[in-house]
């Protein structure tokens, strides 16, 4: 156990956070503006991974397609999925309970559709850069996870850069502060509905294919990150982007260290022990705004 | 340039309102009064479409608006001040005002209105960087009228402006209230409780009980009907 040995754990950990990050952030997100859980958000990663194999072993895709196919397909399926079944639902009587019972459904109806198409055998997706790296020589890293680390990177840093600085992104606020009266301001809130939930959907799409060359490709992939993607939002304050991505972060380093510290077995006990000691600590998540009364 | 003809409002299966028509000629204050739960708040949601009517016909300059949604109302020049000020808490005094804008296409526009608007309440210009939720209940009504002039509406909808605010604060905001109409020839509905201030600054006014109108006219008939005075005057 030398200095190298724990950078590539921390590194490890925070590959596997930068996944549970852009998956909270997406829960994040429609919590803030739509005020549901979304529980078929896993199925959004699991679709984005299914969606890449597909197109590069039978399409025989070039890599930098088949990226853009699997993310745009993905939000084609959301954007369908939301217009069909969550939208005549919205706001209606009952919506304090119909978004968990209509995303359960959307869950077990998916993965079933994968299972049928696609079949339960585990498939594999080759790394997309077969490299092995030794910064400095301090401890190494692969291709594939400095791709994950600089693409969450950069989708994350275009998110907060559409939330802070577009009009679309001042849209989204006011929806989520005030869906009824951001209306009145000339908000098309049903379209600012439809695209964070595109958006959000999105960004498991990528998570799915970024990581997919690390694990396995199979129907029940997305269920682990969809409960851990969960755990990170709440951890980092319901509705708070922010607080979801870092959450994430720590999240998966906490779980690398766990593994290797006390074994695989502890890792979700790690994981949900830290979402206890936060929510005792802070009740409202790490970045969440304290509720008055 | 606004009128209600005999509208029909629900929540669920109950009625709230029952055949109110109105009419808002352009340059006017109109004023409705009304005490807690007579429906006022309801003729509203109804005109802006976010409590959809039963039946009846609303139009504004002649076009019928009661089938448009929500959201397309700003672009006619309706702005709505909503009961209980509705800003969002968690951006700035400079951010809502700019939401206030958000319709609007022109950047210069924008920015000229919010120069005027800072004018109109010099305080919020002191105040732009601050969280609008931590803002004192006059200084947030008034960033929420700052908001709903951003857009130099030709048509402004006031929801109880003068709602849990301290008697002093209640004349400040009238007093600038009439000085928008003056300046800008806005036309103003202004839903009140409080009635001996509302009727007069305006020109005209309906009277709401349980949904029905149940008496309109002038301010000035209205302030001295016995009626008024006895059940909203309290004299």
């Amino acid at each position: 156990m030398n200095f190298s040995y724990w950078m590539e754990l921390i590194m490890s950990g925070v590959v596997t956070g930068a996944c549970y990050a852009l998956i909270g952030a997406g829960l994040s997100l429609i919590w803030g503006t739509l005020k549901m859980v979304n529980l078929a958000h896993g199925e959004f990663y699991m679709l984005g991974a299914y969606i890449l194999w597909v197109s590069l072993t039978v399409g025989n895709m070039p890599l930098l397609i088949a990226i853009p196919i699997a993310a745009v397909s993905v939000v084609v399926i959301a954007a369908l999925l939301h217009m069909a079944t969550i939208r005549p639902l919205l706001r209606k009587p009952g919506w304090d309970m119909s978004p968990w019972i209509l995303t359960l459904g959307i869950q077990i109806l998916l993965q079933n559709i994968a299972l049928q198409v696609w079949g339960e055998l585990y498939q594999n997706v080759p790394y997309f850069w077969n490299a092995i790296f030794k910064p400095g020589n301090l401890f190494t890293i692969s291709g594939q996870r400095i791709i994950i680390l600089f693409g969450t990177f950069a989708v994350i840093l275009l998110l907060m850069f559409i939330i802070k600085k577009t009009k679309l992104g001042r849209a989204i606020i006011a929806t989520s502060q005030d869906g009824e009266f951001a209306t009145m301001m000339g908000i098309n809130t049903k379209r600012v509905y439809l695209v964070t939930y595109g958006i959000s959907a999105m960004l498991a799409a990528i998570a799915g294919v970024l990581m997919c060359p690390v694990y396995s490709v199979n129907p029940w992939m997305g269920t682990t990150v969809q409960t851990k993607g969960l755990v990170v939002c709440i951890l980092g304050g319901l509705g708070s982007v922010e607080g979801a991505i870092i959450a994430g972060i720590v999240m998966g380093i906490v779980e690398s260290l766990t593994v290797s510290v006390v074994g695989s077995a502890w890792r979700d006990v790690a994981a949900y022990l830290l979402l206890i000691i936060i929510l005792y600590v802070r009740p409202e998540g790490l970045f969440g705004r304290k509720r008055e009364g | 340039m606004l009128e209600l003809r005999s509208i029909n409002s629900f929540y669920g299966d109950v009625q709230i309102l029952f055949d109110v028509s109105l009419e808002i000629k352009e340059g006017e204050i109109v004023t409705i009064l009304g005490s807690n739960g007579a429906g006022k708040t309801s003729v509203i949601k109804s005109i802006c479409n976010l409590l959809p009517i039963g039946s009846g016909e609303i139009y504004y300059e002649g076009q019928r608006i009661d089938k448009i949604p929500p959201y397309k109302l700003i672009n006619l020049g309706i702005s709505l001040v909503p009961e209980g000020r509705r800003l969002f808490p968690d951006m700035s005094v400079y951010d809502n005002l700019r939401l206030g804008g958000y319709p609007l296409k022109d950047k210069k526009t924008l920015s000229d209105n919010l120069e005027w608007v800072m004018e109109l309440f010099p305080r919020l210009k002191e105040r732009s960087k601050q969280l609008a939720g931590t803002l004192s209940g006059g200084e947030q009504q008034m960033c929420a009228i700052a908001r709903g002039l951003m857009i130099r509406p030709r048509m402004i909808i006031f929801d109880e402006p003068s709602l849990g605010l301290a008697p002093v604060i209640v004349d400040q905001i009238f007093e600038i209230l009439t000085q928008i109409v003056h300046e800008n020839h806005s036309t103003i509905l202004l839903v009140e409780q409080n009635a001996q201030t509302a009727l007069e600054i305006s020109d005209r006014g309906y009277v709401l009980e349980n949904g029905h109108i149940v008496l309109e006219g002038a301010s000035k008939e209205l302030l001295e009907s016995p009626e008024i005075q006895k059940a909203y005057l309290g004299l």
